[in-house]
């Protein structure tokens, strides 16, 4: 087996091609995004916060 | 010269494997103390309740954790989908109680925090962001006879569809449809059992209840019942498990590990396995923890990108990153090393 130094090929990783890998991530970000702005002002985290202050009995196991 | 080209990097992969290990244990540390850092809570056994608890954590971290200063998602899903509408509810005579229908069927919020993190990296927070997942590691790390180390079973490539189970039935179907209760926080989640309910529960125990004016635990286990035998169970022989088998609850029983495997594909960050360098020796696959063999499947549902396989690699094949980069970048630190 060749030194590791050698057998190191100069050449872009596989992870780089086609601009879809860029697209699709971006468009669920954006679309996430979109979500969770909604659910900010439809009052959706109200009961996220309501939820997360009181002590949740399930969670401890007493509820 | 050929021994020496041989034995120079075998040594240096070692190191490598060691590094990036403990910079991975020191991430996930330095997260979970960052996300649980409430000190009050732990010294009067109380919870943080302020504005931050709005916003969600990545990982499963329990917000009724003494220290917890955001929301876990899981329970965040399940709450949400509890929520309902009172004023078009109506009583039902036969079990005689007041029925109000759903106010949301769709928990924008939540579901919008996990799109986001998941697209952009998916299980790279189980591997890097989760504090379970962070104790699970540091109980795997008990030595044992390696025989007694499991690294697969008969049986382990289903169960691992379980977690997908968990996710439908007990966080959405259940807290949905049939009744206002956070189902996998009640019934399975050990994760509040540990980091919530036995300090909160202990230092109740310890230095008195609820009553105003005591400034002290907000439970104690004078109000354990058969609830809490059952989460304490499942709570320790997961546990207990997580020092055979690496990793039992997120492989079989996580939901939130389970909503992040589908982003495997699709998130920013990527693996990648470089064929034109692969000899397919197997060391990745040796080396992965939660029995994926990258060269097949690099963006595995399973794959919680702890980085173990790409440090492993011999010939540097493994990439992983965010975007452009060269396939030699990181582990060209494989050969400073040694
Ligand atoms: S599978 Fe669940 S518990 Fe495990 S690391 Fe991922 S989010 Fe955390
Ligand atoms: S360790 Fe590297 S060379 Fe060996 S099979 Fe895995 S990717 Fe291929
Ligand atoms: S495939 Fe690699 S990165 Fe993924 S879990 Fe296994 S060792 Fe970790």
């Amino acid at each position: 087996m060749a030194n590791i130094k050698e057998t190191v090929v100069k050449k872009d990783c596989p992870l780089d091609r086609g601009a879809l890998r860029y697209i699709v991530p971006a468009v669920i970000m954006a679309i996430g995004a979109g979500f969770l702005i909604y659910g900010i002002f439809d009052g959706e985290i109200n009961a996220v916060f309501s939820k997360a202050i009181a002590l949740c009995r399930e969670c401890v196991g007493i509820g | 010269m050929e021994t020496k080209a041989n034995s120079k990097p075998k040594k240096t992969i070692m190191q490598v494997r060691k590094a990036v290990e403990r910079k991975r244990l020191l991430i996930q540390a330095a997260f979970s103390i960052l996300t649980n850092s409430y000190i009050v809570g732990f010294l009067k056994g109380t919870i943080y309740t302020g504005s931050l608890k709005q916003i969600c954590v990545p990982g499963m971290n329990c917000y009724s954790c003494p220290g917890a200063l955001g929301a876990c998602p899981i329970g965040a899903l399940q709450a949400v989908f509890n929520q309902g509408k009172y004023e078009k509810g109506w009583f039902d005579a036969k079990s005689s109680t007041f029925v109000a229908p759903p106010m949301y069927y769709f928990a924008f919020y939540v579901v919008g925090f996990l799109m986001l993190v998941g697209a952009l990296c998916g299980r790279l927070v189980c591997g890097f962001l989760c504090p379970f997942g962070l104790i699970q590691d540091l109980i795997y790390k008990i030595p044992v006879p390696k025989k007694m180390k499991i690294r697969t079973f008969p049986g382990d490539k289903p169960l691992r569809y379980l977690k997908y189970f968990f996710l439908v039935v007990f966080v959405i179907i259940l807290p949905l449809f049939y009744e206002a209760n956070p189902f996998f926080c009640k019934y399975i989640c050990p994760s509040g059992m540990l980091i919530g309910g036995i300090p909160l529960m202990t230092f109740g125990s310890l230095f008195g209840n609820i009553g105003q004016g005591t400034g002290t635990g907000i439970t104690s286990w004078a109000e354990a019942g058969n609830l809490t035998i059952l989460k304490l169970a499942i709570m320790t022989f997961l546990l207990v498990l997580s020092i055979f088998i690496y990793r039992p609850f997120c492989k079989y029983v996580c939901p939130l590990g389970a909503i992040y495997s589908f982003f495997n594909r699709i998130s920013l960050y990527r693996y990648s396995v470089d064929e034109a360098k692969c000899t397919h020796c197997g060391a990745c696959k040796h080396a992965c923890r939660m029995g994926v063999d990258i060269t097949k499947t690099p963006n595995s549902l399973e794959c919680i990108r702890c980085g173990d396989c790409k440090a492993a690699c011999p010939q540097h094949a493994i990439c992983a990153g965010f975007g452009k980069k060269k396939a030699n970048g990181a582990n060209a630190n494989a050969d400073k090393v040694a």
